[in-house]
């Protein structure tokens, strides 16, 4: 009677670890969270639409232009088409594109030292400061240079080689060059030692997955676009593939 | 007293062979999803979870390849057992992978493993908050430039 009292006590036991999970069930995943992985097609198709903003600004009805105080402009470039500005807020830096948002500030127009944002259909003016023009980062657009295809795939498709060639370790604003081979290809195409690549075709390299996506797609792009930082200097350099 | 003891091992046996693995392991499938890690394998579960040919991605990204994952949560005793990982990344493989949590050393989850380039010893102290990974006759040099290196040799070591 005794054995068969513990027997119950036991299977007791076993039940209430049963209803524990039954009740926990209905806070848990009931199905498999799968990805899907969809090819990635990088184009670039050289397509002015400066027309379409021109047409767009002159019937646009904007309220007074203000001005955002927390924000300090930095740095700008543009090329007539395309551009960007280095920003300050909070003493964190940011890149901003043209017509790309920033905490809901939209950049809608870079001059050589103001830029102008929107929100709500009105319009907010951050000028960098005359000293700071040339003090902080000078942008710097360097002419194209051209790689052979076949040179870059053999880089691409062995690591090892890149890595005897050029070392690099990951800082805040972006991944350092600590070490670089003057008979190298890196060396012969502008990169330097210290430098900080910034971005690449206008991806910024925040962390190693974005390096690493970088890393292997590269091979589908036919020119780069890469902005380092140098000196305190904003340098861009341009690649195409031969 | 007695009575307190074989209820607590029934309510032990109970929670390990009811523990719904699937579900868990989608509820933490969920989590990294948030993170942009996915899983993606062929799931089975008995006494312990395992999972087979699966690929893990990170932001949109193949990063690794493995054959099994064995998960055993068996509460005192907690092991996660991994065969044949590669890493895409320059073809490192991961041969086999030991993760051990035991009750009897609760502030540490123990790794070990072999590779293609070393052997890996190291641990994780919850307590303390660091990973600590060393990777014995270490045979790739590119590595180097992401260990540290003290008299027992190179190790991996970030605080969390």
């Amino acid at each position: 009677m005794q054995n068969f009292k513990m027997v119950l006590i036991f299977l007791f036991g076993i039940s209430i670890g049963a209803l524990i999970w039954g009740v926990s069930m209905f806070f848990l995943q009931k199905t498999p969270v799968v990805f899907i992985k969809t090819p990635k097609n990088y184009s670039f198709y050289p397509i002015n639409l400066t027309h379409l903003f021109f047409n767009k600004y002159q019937t646009k009805t904007l309220m007074p232009i203000a001005t955002l105080k927390d924000i300090k402009l930095k740095g700008v470039y543009y090329d007539g088409q395309k551009g960007f500005v280095i920003i300050e807020d909070k003493n964190k830096t940011y890149f901003i594109d043209l017509n790309k948002k920033y905490k809901g500030y939209k950049l809608i127009k870079i001059a050589l030292n103001y830029a102008i944002f929107e929100k709500n259909q009105k319009e907010y003016k951050i000028v960098m400061k005359k000293e700071k023009i040339h003090s902080n980062y000078k942008i710097i657009n360097e002419p194209v240079k051209y790689v052979k295809k076949k040179v870059f795939l053999e880089y691409k498709n062995n690591l090892s080689k890149i890595w005897k060639n050029i070392g690099i370790i990951k800082t805040d604003k972006g991944y350092k060059i600590t070490y670089i081979n003057k008979n190298s290809i890196f060396y012969k195409l502008g990169l330097r030692r210290r430098d900080i690549l910034l971005e690449v075709n206008g991806r910024k390299l925040k962390n190693d997955a974005d390096a690493w996506d970088l890393y292997n797609n590269a091979d589908k792009f036919n020119q780069f676009e890469i902005k380092i930082l140098r000196d305190n200097q904003i340098k861009v350099l341009n690649y195409e593939m031969d | 007293m007695k009575r307190i003891i074989i209820f607590v091992f029934g309510l032990f046996i109970g929670v390990i062979i009811f523990m719904p693995k699937d579900n868990l392991y989608f509820t933490l499938q969920k989590y990294l999803a948030k993170e942009k890690i996915y899983i993606n394998s062929k799931i089975k579960s008995n006494l312990k979870l395992t999972l087979y040919n699966g690929t893990i991605y990170q932001n949109d990204i193949d990063f690794a390849y493995f054959k099994k994952i064995d998960i055993m949560p068996f509460l005192l005793y907690n092991n996660i057992k991994v065969k044949n990982l590669k890493i895409n990344f320059q073809n490192y493989k991961i041969k086999t992978l030991n993760i051990t949590y035991s009750i009897l050393n609760p502030v540490k989850i123990y790794i070990s493993g072999k590779s293609s380039f070393g052997i890996i010893s190291g641990e994780i102290n919850l307590l303390k908050r660091f990973i600590r990974i060393y990777i014995l006759n270490l045979s790739d040099v590119n590595l180097k430039t992401f260990l540290r290196k003290d008299n027992k040799g190179y190790f991996y070591y970030a605080k969390f």
